[in-house]
């Protein structure tokens, strides 16, 4: 099976950042300066807790910061275990691996302006985006969405940090983020939106109805588009082995389950490293990796998140 | 000639170019009139006009697309004068008439040549090799490659 290098790290400080959300710090267990990071990076944690818990978090801390890093975690309502071992379990002096840094939702180099538009934990990834930014002296604002002042993750850092650029929408206030806003962004504009599901479908629909290049708007998901509907589905193999996919696991899962070696990292449909070829068969996809071309030539499926639109896939492994 | 081709889903349309240059875009411009979008015309007949161009396009916001036709020498300018502005490839198109200089990098002694757009074969001033002009493109260079014209 395919496992990528990882570094083992030592957890240095808990903080309650809100009531749901704690920032954890990291530095590596021998000591020696972790790897240098971009904007926008996040890394994979790995945890033994009976199963193994792989968990993707943004790195909030600043990208030249190598002594440690930190991330933000929020406690999941839905949790499978990640989030809820972050909160309940994890203590300072705590041992775990991570792996290095990569980065899906980097910053882009032409834009002469950037604005974030976050909700709720997707604050995360702008931390260190604007930390960058603030380095470089380049123009930047915030769009920050959440419930209340108190539900705010990082509202005091922010605050005084970047209080120019930062504006915020509490929805107890009766503020909310309108797709309006998208229209006062000057020509050379690059967005970026974080958060969940909706709010990011419904600005990339304003952007895209407002006339913007699909290369001048960013964005990152929490979770992989979800399916509407989940159907079980067969599996053939190359050597004719024949396996099914219930509706309750993955293609991938369901791989691994089968001591197939299928590669794999993110587990979120967006670094492509699990992408096997299709030899017969129609797919879904619920990634945000193949581009549409890719994705209409129906010849390659990225198991950890797209499925079966026929009964059966014949896949090249 | 590049022909300007209409774009749609876009919030604003700007038409920049001289007198002779808008009669390249006319069809454009009227189905843009047709469908009812906003748009702007900006005549172009001096450098003083091309110079302030560069502060009215800094004042546009995102989802404009820009058309350009003006002479090629000129085009070059308004060009760059864009991209500093902050429009992409993706929200512009530019198109050029009369004649053209194009540079033609010398595939032997790497030298930049300047011929008409409608020469095929020129003599590298520096090395004097017989230089096909092909339109493979470099932007880092702003040449074309010139082959060998004859093995």
């Amino acid at each position: 099976m395919y496992k990528e290098k990882t570094i083992p790290v030592m957890i240095k400080d808990i903080k309650k950042e809100t009531e749901f959300v704690k920032r954890f710090t990291l530095a590596s267990v021998d000591g020696k300066p972790l790897p240098k990071f971009s904007g926008g990076a996040h890394i994979s944690t790995y945890i033994e807790d009976g199963d193994l818990l792989v968990r993707q978090y943004s790195l909030t801390s600043s990208p030249d910061n190598t002594k440690h890093y930190q991330i933000g975690v929020r406690l999941s309502d839905s949790s499978r275990g990640g989030s809820r071992y972050w909160h309940q379990n994890m203590k300072v002096g705590d041992k775990l691996h991570i792996s290095y840094p990569k980065n899906h939702f980097p910053l882009s180099f032409k834009a002469k302006h950037h604005v974030f538009y976050a909700a709720g934990i997707g604050i995360t990834p702008f931390l260190s985006m604007m930390n960058e930014l603030h380095s470089r002296g380049t123009s930047f604002e915030l769009h920050y969405a959440s419930k209340t002042e108190e539900a705010c993750a990082f509202y005091e850092f922010l605050q005084e940090h970047y209080p120019i650029q930062c504006r915020f929408y509490f929805s107890n206030k009766k503020k909310r983020i309108h797709v309006s806003s998208l229209e006062e962004h000057p020509i050379g504009t690059h967005v970026y939106f974080c958060g969940p599901e909706s709010f990011i479908t419904d600005l990339t629909e304003s952007a895209s109805q407002l006339g913007y290049p699909a290369s001048s708007v960013h964005m990152e998901r929490f979770t992989p588009l979800q399916p509407k509907e989940v159907k079980a589905f067969m599996v053939l193999l190359k050597d004719g082995t024949l396996i099914e996919v219930t509706k309750e696991q993955t293609l991938l899962e369901t791989l691994l389950n089968n001591g197939i070696k299928a590669p794999y990292s993110c587990r979120v449909g967006r670094c492509g490293t699990c992408e096997l070829q299709v030899l017969e068969g129609e797919i879904t996809h619920y990634d945000s990796f193949l581009s549409e071309e890719q994705k209409q030539s129906q010849s390659r499926i990225l198991t950890c998140v797209s499925r079966a639109k026929s009964a059966m896939l014949s896949l090249d492994i | 000639m590049r022909k300007a081709i209409f774009v749609s889903g876009k919030r604003k349309y700007l038409f920049c170019g001289a007198q002779e240059g808008m009669k390249l875009l006319f069809a454009v411009i009227e189905r843009v009139k047709e469908e009812g979008h906003p748009y702007e015309i900006v005549v172009i007949d001096d450098i003083q006009e091309s110079l302030q161009l560069s502060d009215f396009l800094k004042k546009q916001k995102m989802g404009t697309y820009l058309y350009v036709a003006l002479s090629h020498t000129e085009l070059k300018r308004v060009e760059k004068t864009a991209e500093e502005a902050g429009l992409t490839e993706e929200e512009t198109q530019f198109i050029g008439y009369g004649e053209e200089l194009k540079r033609i990098f010398c595939c032997r002694c790497h030298g930049i040549n300047e011929a008409k757009n409608f020469e095929e074969e020129i003599l590298c001033n520096q090395c004097g090799l017989e230089l096909s002009v092909s339109d493979h493109y470099s932007v880092y260079h702003n040449a074309v490659l010139g082959y060998v014209a004859k093995l």
